[in-house]
């Protein structure tokens, strides 16, 4: 089976979706929101990486 | 009856009609746009082919928005609402009925002059839909961007119309995608057009996602720690990780499959995909629907054996469909 693969803007949204599932378990273990944060921070992040992957293919 | 009111209802049909009915609209005047930039090309045909294909899907989500945003009008006046922090207050919704029934009324007017032309095979018919789907587009933006209105613009009105618009470009668009998934299902020639266009929907869902992330920048302290809470954030989670694996891997490999000198895909690549598919569109039917109730009373297990379920009818209900439309004749231009 071939390998998956992704580029560096999926990779990022990956993680994005990981931390959303840590942020949970954390939350539900009475941590505060701080990953939630910090999942929407990367997840924003990789939309600011897809743009300048856009500009750039554009250019 | 388990959290569930009347009026929460009607806000959740009015809000997914909407967004299908702008989504519809978008894309729609995308692909009918394109046959301005391919001189008389056969798939200029084919683009408008599917743009006027997209209006049966325009007319249900306007249908459904419209019915509830008129049993909303009847039925506000006497609803209870408890007061969450960052949830539109019953003033506040009633405050914004008198622009909605404008927009609402100006985007009916439009969608009987579009029903009542006649021609619609027609190539004058495909060049004044694009027109149409403009308009509709903005007018159901609009309706979708003012929920509420708080009588100040402030961050929380800011909030609102973040929260409503991006149901456009996420829920609304993903919907789209797949009807047009199924549709092109007819033949390889619509496959071709139709996921040629698969990474700019994707992109526009993505950065759909990122205005409703962004706009809850706003509201920085509105978090509350519910299972509600809990049970939106693990099915955001599997909606990021199971898109990025739709839009990237498979949605790269499917559009490979239809160039020209293309391997086929496997029956269970088929099925991976479509497995990835029906998890995409329950996820956003799920997160937006959750969030349209505010005291739901399920624990965290019956959430997700609820999205579990659901998962499974829509994947079945999906396999019939996609086997539907293969049985179904191709346009005529595809012989030709």
């Amino acid at each position: 089976m071939n390998a998956i693969n992704l580029t560096i803007f999926e990779k990022i949204l990956i993680f994005a979706g990981l931390l959303f599932f840590g942020n949970v378990i954390h939350i539900a273990t009475g941590g505060d929101f701080t990953i939630l944060y910090i999942a929407k921070g990367v997840y924003l992040f990789g939309i600011v990486w897809l743009l300048a992957e856009l500009l750039i293919s554009k250019s | 009856m388990l959290g569930f009111t009347l009026t929460e209802f009607l806000l959740f049909g009015k809000q997914l009609g909407i967004a299908l009915a702008g989504a519809a609209a978008l894309w729609g005047f995308v692909f009918s746009l394109k046959d301005f930039h391919c001189g008389k090309e056969t798939k200029c045909v084919i683009y408008d082919w599917i743009a006027v294909r997209i209006l049966p899907l325009f007319l249900v989500g306007f249908g459904i928005g419209v019915i509830s945003y008129v049993g909303l009008i009847s039925t506000i006046k006497v609803a209870a609402h408890e007061g969450i922090a960052y949830a539109p207050t019953v003033p506040e919704i009633a405050a914004s009925f008198p622009v909605l029934t404008l927009l609402f009324a100006l985007l009916g007017a439009i969608t009987l002059l579009a029903l009542s032309l006649p021609s619609k095979g027609n190539n004058a018919y495909a060049n004044w839909i694009t027109s149409f789907y403009g308009l509709a587009f903005v007018l159901c933006f609009f309706i979708t961007a003012f929920p509420a209105w708080r009588g100040v613009l402030d961050g929380q009105q800011l909030f609102y119309a973040g929260h409503g618009f991006h149901s456009i470009f996420t829920v609304g668009s993903v919907l789209v995608l797949d009807y047009l998934f199924i549709l092109s299902k007819r033949a390889k020639l619509l496959q071709q057009h139709v996921f040629s266009l698969f990474p700019t929907i994707s992109a526009v869902v993505w950065f759909g996602l990122a205005f409703d992330f962004a706009s809850a920048l706003l509201i920085m302290d509105g978090f509350e720690p519910t299972i509600k809470l809990l049970f939106m954030q693990t099915v955001i989670g599997v909606l990021i990780i199971n898109g990025v694996l739709l839009s990237g891997p498979l949605a790269r490999r499917m559009i490979a499959s239809v160039a020209p000198g293309g391997e086929g895909l496997s029956s269970r690549f088929k099925l991976a995909a479509s497995i990835a598919g029906t998890i995409s569109i329950t996820s956003w039917m799920t997160i937006t629907f959750i969030d349209s109730f505010e005291h739901l009373t399920f624990s965290y297990t019956e959430f997700l054996g609820g999205y579990v379920a659901l998962i499974a009818i829509i994947f079945a209900g999906h396999q019939f469909l996609e086997w539907m439309e293969e049985r179904t004749a191709p346009p005529a231009f595809v012989h030709e």
